[in-house]
C-alpha cells in the first residue's frame, strides 16, 4: 500500500485557491501507519494498530497565512475554511507574512527498510518485547516493575505546492524503550534505555536489544543502591545524550526563529559571542549515519514540511551567534536563509520551526579526548543518559534528567550516584563549557520526541562529552 | 474518496464486521472532531480550523482486547483495521483479568448538556475576542502582550458494545490563554492566564485579559539568588494543579488504577490509610458542570460521576475504569478517557481507552491566605514548576524548578526565578501544615493554595556577566524605549 499523487485533486484545490486570489497555497496529503505495543510486568498493556489519513491546506494571501485540515473527501469544505482561517488571520495581523523564495523541487523520496516494520507479523512484534521485557527482571528480585514498549510508524505524505513543488516522502521510524523501576523499601529508581532510527525491524539485527535491556537492568539496579548527590553546585561533565540534551532543550529551542518573532534570550543576538571560541551548536538534518554506527540518526530527512531541503546549519560558530532555525516566514521576517526546520506532526498540525539532530561540536582541531574532558573538570560529576527536559526559552532556564551519575575524582571516573536533574540559565551555561570532545554517541540511544505547540517531532542525537565549569545539580 | 461511508454508517459497519469474523465481543466508537482554535504570537497568528473523523474498535478475541483505528472510511479499510484488531487481540493470548466489555450501568446518570450557542460560534467571533485580550493586555502600561490562544471544539461521539451499550453524545468548550511580558526591573519576567468553559455565556475573554495582567505585574521585577535551605512552600493553585506542571498532578498519576494495579505506586493496598495530612480531601468530579471534562458517560460508556479520592488524609479509592477496577476488586468509578483534553494534546480516535482524571477537586482549609504568608518566616510561594514529567511516579520523587516569590517574616519580599524544589511527594503530603480558605477555579481544577511545612530548595542568583548583559539591554531598552528581547 503505497501513497500515490492525487494531482487531479491537488489541480482542483489550486483552481479553487486561483479564483480567491491566494497568492501561495501547500497541500499535505497524508496516509501514515501505526504500531504501538506496550509490555508492562510481561503482559501486554495496549497494543494498538491503525491509519491516519487526512488533507492539511494552507494559503497565504494579502501577507496572511491561513490554515485547515480535514479529510480529502470534503476538500472543498477544508478549503473554505482555511480562507476563513486567513480572513480572520488578517484581522489579527499587524505585519504581513512573506515567504523567503525557494526552489520548486519534484521529488520522491521513500527512506528504505531492509525489514519493513509494517510487514512483520503481529505476533513476531510481540515475542520480541516479551522477550525483552523478560530481560528486565532480575534474579534477586530487585527490579519491582518492568516497561517495554515499541511502535513503529511510517510517514507517508505528499506535498504539493502551487509554486510547482510536488514532493512525496516515505519515512520510517520503529524504536523500543525499555523502563525497568529497581526498588528498596520506599526507594525507587527506574532506568531507561532506548534503541531506535529512521528505518525498520533491521534495527534489532544491527543493535543487541537483550544487551542493551541488561544494560539498563544492571544501571537501574546500581543506580539505587548508589548514594544520594547532595543538591548544590558542581563542575560537570555531559555525555553525549545529555550534550544532545543540552543543545536540543536550552540552546535549540532558544535559536527557533518562530518563537523569536515574540521574544526569546537570544533575541537581538546574532552575530553576538555566547560562548568560547571552541564551541559549536549544529542542528543537522542531513546527518544520515554517525561513523561507527548502521543505525539512522532519529532527526534524518532530506526535505522539511516546506519542501526545503534540509540541510547542516551552524547556529553558533566558533562560539559567535550566526543564524536561527527557520521556516520560510521566519526567514523572511529575519532576512535569513531558509534552514529546511519548518515541521508539521500530522497533516492536522499547524508547520512550525523543530529541531532535527542538535548538538554542540567543537571547532575544528579543538576537539578534546573524553579523557582530556573528563580532566578538565578534576572533581565534580559525570552525567549520563539524558532522561527528558524542558526549557523556558523567553526566561532561559531548563531543566534535565540525568540518569545515570558518576563521581569524577582528579579527572577520572569514580563511583556511581543516584540518578539526579540539573538546571540552569542557558547563556550562563553556554559561557560556562570548558571542552568538548567530537566523538560522536550510538545514535540508536539517542532518540528523542520534542514536544512544541502539543506536537511530537522526532530528533537527535547523541554527540560528544562535554565539560562544564559549574551547574546546578539536584536531589 | 468515491467509496467513503458516512462515519455512523461506517461504525456500524465495522461492528458487522467484527461480528461475522467471529469475535467474541466487539466495541465501536466514532468520533466528528471540530476545532476553531486561534492563536497569536505577538502580532503573528496562527490560525487552525478543522473537522476530524474517524472510527475505532475494541475487539474480544481469545479473552483479550485488540485495538484499531481509521479515519479512511472506506469499507476495505475498515475491514483492515477490525482485522489488525482481531489478529493483534489473538498474538497476545488469553488474560485473566479480562472479564468484559461494560455492561449498561444501572449507576445513575448524571445529564450533561451540550450547549448549543457553541454551534454558532465563528472563528471571527474568537478572533475578536482574541483581539480584546491582546488590545486590554498591550493598554496596560509596561505590559506587552506575549502570545494567546482561544479555542472552541465540539465532539460528536457515538459509542457502541455487543454487551448493549449504545449512546450517542455531543460535548464542546471555549477556552483560552493569554500571557504578558513586563521588562521592569533589570530581568524581564512574564506570565499568564488561563479560563475555559463548557457554555459560552459563562466564558469571558476579558476574565483571561484581567488574570494575565494581574499575574504578569505581580511577577515583575523578578530577583535571582542564593539560596540552600529547607524551607516551607506555599503552592498557589497553579502550583499544584495548572496544566504546564502543577506539582500534585504527580498524586493524581499516583493513584490510576493502572499503576496502583501494576505496583508503580506507593499507594497500592493502601486504601483506609492516612496518606496525607488530616485536612487534605481531594475528589474526582467527572460531572463538575463547570469543567469542559463534564459530560455523561465516560469513554466506555459508564456513567460519570464524582469520587471522593482522600477524604481528611485517608485513601477511599482509585481512578478505575472497568479493566482495572475489576482487577483490583473494585468497580469502575467511570475514569476512562480517550486522552483528548480540551484543546490540549491527544486524538480521541487514535487512543485507546485509558484510565485519567477529570477534574480535581482539593476542599478549602481553615487558614486565609494572608495568615499562611504572615506564618512563614521564610520561604517562597511558587506559581509555575517545570520539570515535573521528569518525576519517578512510582515513588514520587521530583525535582522540579520554578517561578514564585520571596518570603522572609511573614511578608512577600519580591518574585524570585530559578527557585528549584525537590524531594518525595508522599513524605511532602504527610508534611501539609496549612489550606487556605481561598480557592481558586482553574480549567481542570479547583483547588486552595497549600503550604508544605519543609522542602529542600536550591537557587543561584545569576552571575556577574549575565547581570551586566541584562542592565546593557536594560540601559538600550530606556534609551530607545523598546526592549531587545521582546
Amino acid at each position: 500500500m503505497v501513497i500515490s499523487l492525487d494531482e487531479d485533486l491537488y489541480q482542483k484545490i489550486f483552481d479553487l485557491a486561483s479564483k480567491e486570489n491566494v497568492v501561495y497555497t501547500d497541500i499535505r496529503d497524508e496516509d501514515s501507519l501505526y504500531t504501538s505495543i506496550d509490555v508492562i510486568d510481561g503482559k501486554v498493556q495496549t497494543s494498538l494498530s491503525g491509519s491516519e489519513a487526512g488533507i492539511g491546506i494552507r494559503v497565504l494571501k494579502d501577507g496572511a497565512f491561513g490554515f485547515a485540515y480535514g479529510s480529502k473527501d470534503a476538500y472543498k469544505k477544508v478549503f473554505e475554511m482555511a480562507i476563513v482561517s486567513q480572513k480572520v488571520s488578517k484581522k489579527l495581523s499587524k505585519t504581513d507574512i512573506a515567504l523567503a523564495p525557494v526552489k520548486a523541487i519534484k521529488d520522491s523520496v521513500k527512506i528504505t527498510q531492509k525489514k519493513p516494520s509494517q510487514d512483520i507479523p503481529f505476533e513476531d512484534k510481540m515475542n520480541l518485547i516479551l522477550e525483552t521485557d523478560k530481560i528486565l527482571k532480575d534474579e534477586e528480585n530487585k527490579i519491582k516493575s518492568t516497561r517495554t514498549y515499541y511502535f513503529d510508524i511510517l510517514r507517508r505524505q505528499i506535498l504539493a505546492t502551487s509554486e510547482g513543488m510536488e514532493i512525496s516522502e516515505e519515512r520510517p521510524y520503529t524504536v523500543l524503550f525499555v523502563i525497568p523501576t529497581a526498588k528498596k523499601g520506599t526507594e525507587t529508581n527506574q532506568g531507561l534505555g532506548r534503541a531506535g532510527h529512521v528505518g525498520g525491524f533491521e534495527l534489532f539485527d544491527e543493535i543487541d536489544i537483550a544487551q542493551r535491556a541488561e544494560e539498563t537492568k544492571q544501571r537501574t539496579i546500581k543506580g539505587l543502591e548508589a548514594e544520594k548527590i547532595k543538591p548544590g553546585r558542581y563542575p560537570v561533565v555531559l555525555d553525549g545524550s545529555i550534550n544532545f540534551l543540552f543543545a536540543h532543550e536550552a540552546a535549540g529551542h532558544s535559536t527557533e526563529a518562530d518563537s523569536l518573532r515574540s521574544a526569546g534570550v537570544l533575541k537581538g543576538k546574532l552575530g553576538k559571542r555566547l560562548a568560547k571560541n571552541f564551541v559549536n551548536l549544529i542542528d543537522d538534518g542531513t546527518l544520515e549515519y554517525v561513523p561507527g554506527f548502521k543505525t539512522r540518526t532519529f532527526g534524518f530527512m532530506k526535505y522539511d514540511d516546506e519542501g526545503v531541503p534540509v540541510e547542516r546549519t551552524e547556529l553558533i560558530k566558533d562560539g559567535v551567534l550566526k543564524s536561527y532555525l527557520t521556516d520560510r516566514a521566519s526567514a523572511a521576517f529575519f532576512n535569513l536563509k531558509t534552514t529546511g526546520n519548518c515541521r508539521a506532526e500530522f497533516y492536522s498540525s499547524y508547520p512550525i520551526v523543530r529541531m532535527r539532530n542538535t548538538f554542540l561540536e567543537a571547532s575544528k582541531g579543538m576537539s578534546l579526548s573524553e579523557e582530556e574532558v573528563l580532566q578538565l573538570v578534576n572533581n565534580g560529576l559525570l552525567l549520563k543518559r539524558g532522561g527528558g527536559g524542558q526549557v523556558d526559552s523567553i526566561r532561559g532556564t531548563f531543566n534535565f534528567g540525568t540518569n545515570e551519575v558518576f563521581e569524577i575524582k582528579k579527572g577520572e571516573i569514580g563511583e556511581v550516584c543516584r540518578a539526579t536533574t540539573i538546571d540552569g540559565n542557558t547563556l550562563e551555561t553556554l559561557s560556562k563549557l570548558l571542552g568538548i570532545s567530537n566523538k560522536m554517541a550510538d545514535p540508536s540511544a539517542n532518540v528523542g520526541f520534542c514536544g512544541k505547540n502539543g506536537q511530537r517531532a522526532q530528533t537527535g542525537t547523541g554527540a560528544g562529552w562535554c565539560a562544564v565549569k559549574v551547574m546546578n545539580v539536584g536531589g | 474518496m468515491t467509496n467513503v461511508l458516512p462515519l455512523d454508517e461506517a461504525l456500524n459497519y465495522g461492528i458487522k464486521f467484527a461480528k461475522k469474523n467471529n469475535v467474541d465481543q466487539i466495541e465501536g466508537y466514532s468520533n466528528n472532531f471540530k476545532e476553531i482554535n486561534i492563536g497569536s504570537e505577538k502580532n503573528i497568528p496562527e490560525i487552525v480550523t478543522g473537522i476530524s473523523s474517524g472510527v475505532s474498535f475494541r475487539v474480544v478475541s481469545n479473552n483479550n482486547l485488540g485495538f484499531g483505528f481509521t479515519k479512511t472510511l472506506t469499507k476495505e479499510r475498515i475491514e483492515s483495521t477490525i482485522k489488525i484488531a482481531i489478529q493483534n487481540a489473538k498474538s497476545k493470548g488469553s488474560d485473566p483479568d479480562f472479564k468484559t466489555l461494560p455492561i449498561p450501568s444501572k449507576k445513575p446518570v448524571t445529564e450533561m448538556k451540550y450547549d448549543k450557542n457553541l454551534d454558532s460560534l465563528t472563528a471571527d467571533a474568537l478572533a475578536d475576542g482574541l483581539a480584546d485580550i491582546i488590545q486590554t493586555i498591550n493598554d496596560v502600561k509596561g505590559l506587552n502582550y506575549l502570545q494567546g490562544q482561544v479555542f472552541m471544539n465540539t465532539q460528536e461521539e457515538h459509542l457502541i458494545n455487543s454487551n448493549g451499550i449504545d449512546i450517542v453524545s455531543k460535548t464542546g468548550g471555549i477556552g483560552g490563554y493569554a500571557a504578558a511580558i513586563t521588562t521592569k526591573g533589570l530581568i524581564p519576567n512574564y506570565s499568564f492566564g488561563i479560563k475555559g468553559n463548557p457554555e459560552l455565556k459563562d466564558f469571558k475573554y476579558e476574565d483571561i485579559s484581567q488574570e494575565t495582567i494581574m499575574q504578569t505585574k505581580r511577577a515583575a521585577s523578578p530577583h535571582t539568588m542564593n539560596f540552600n535551605k529547607e524551607v516551607p512552600i506555599i503552592l498557589e493553585p497553579e502550583a499544584s494543579f495548572g496544566l504546564l506542571g502543577g506539582l500534585l498532578n504527580l498524586l493524581v498519576t499516583q493513584l490510576l488504577g493502572n499503576n496502583v494495579a501494576t505496583g508503580a505506586t506507593p499507594y497500592s493496598d493502601q486504601i483506609g490509610n492516612l496518606i496525607t495530612t488530616e485536612d487534605f480531601t481531594l475528589i474526582d468530579n467527572g460531572i463538575n458542570p463547570q469543567k469542559v471534562t463534564r459530560s455523561s458517560y465516560d469513554s466506555e460508556g459508564v456513567p460519570k460521576e464524582k469520587t471522593l479520592l482522600i477524604d481528611k488524609g485517608i485513601l477511599q479509592t482509585y481512578l478505575l475504569d472497568t479493566y482495572y477496577g475489576k482487577k483490583l476488586g473494585l468497580e469502575s468509578n467511570g475514569k476512562s478517557t480517550r486522552s483528548a483534553v480540551f484543546g490540549f494534546g491527544g486524538d480521541p480516535i487514535k487512543s485507546y481507552p485509558s484510565i485519567n482524571s477529570t477534574s480535581i477537586e482539593v476542599l478549602p482549609g481553615n487558614a486565609t491566605k494572608d495568615e499562611m504568608i504572615k506564618e512563614t518566616r521564610e520561604g517562597f510561594m511558587l506559581r509555575s514548576l517545570m520539570g515535573l514529567h521528569m518525576s519517578d511516579s512510582s515513588s514520587g520523587r521530583f525535582s522540579v524548578t520554578g517561578f514564585g516569590w520571596y518570603i522572609k517574616n511573614g511578608e512577600i519580599k519580591y518574585p524570585a526565578q530559578g527557585i528549584s524544589i525537590s524531594g518525595m511527594l508522599p513524605e511532602l503530603l504527610q508534611n501539609i501544615d496549612m489550606i487556605s480558605k481561598e480557592s481558586e477555579s482553574m480549567l481542570l481544577a479547583d483547588c486552595p493554595y497549600i503550604r508544605l511545612a519543609k522542602v529542600p530548595v536550591t537557587s543561584k542568583k545569576f552571575d556577574f556577566k549575565t547581570r551586566f548583559g541584562l542592565a546593557i539591554l536594560k540601559i538600550i531598552s530606556t534609551l530607545t524605549g523598546k526592549h531587545p528581547m521582546v
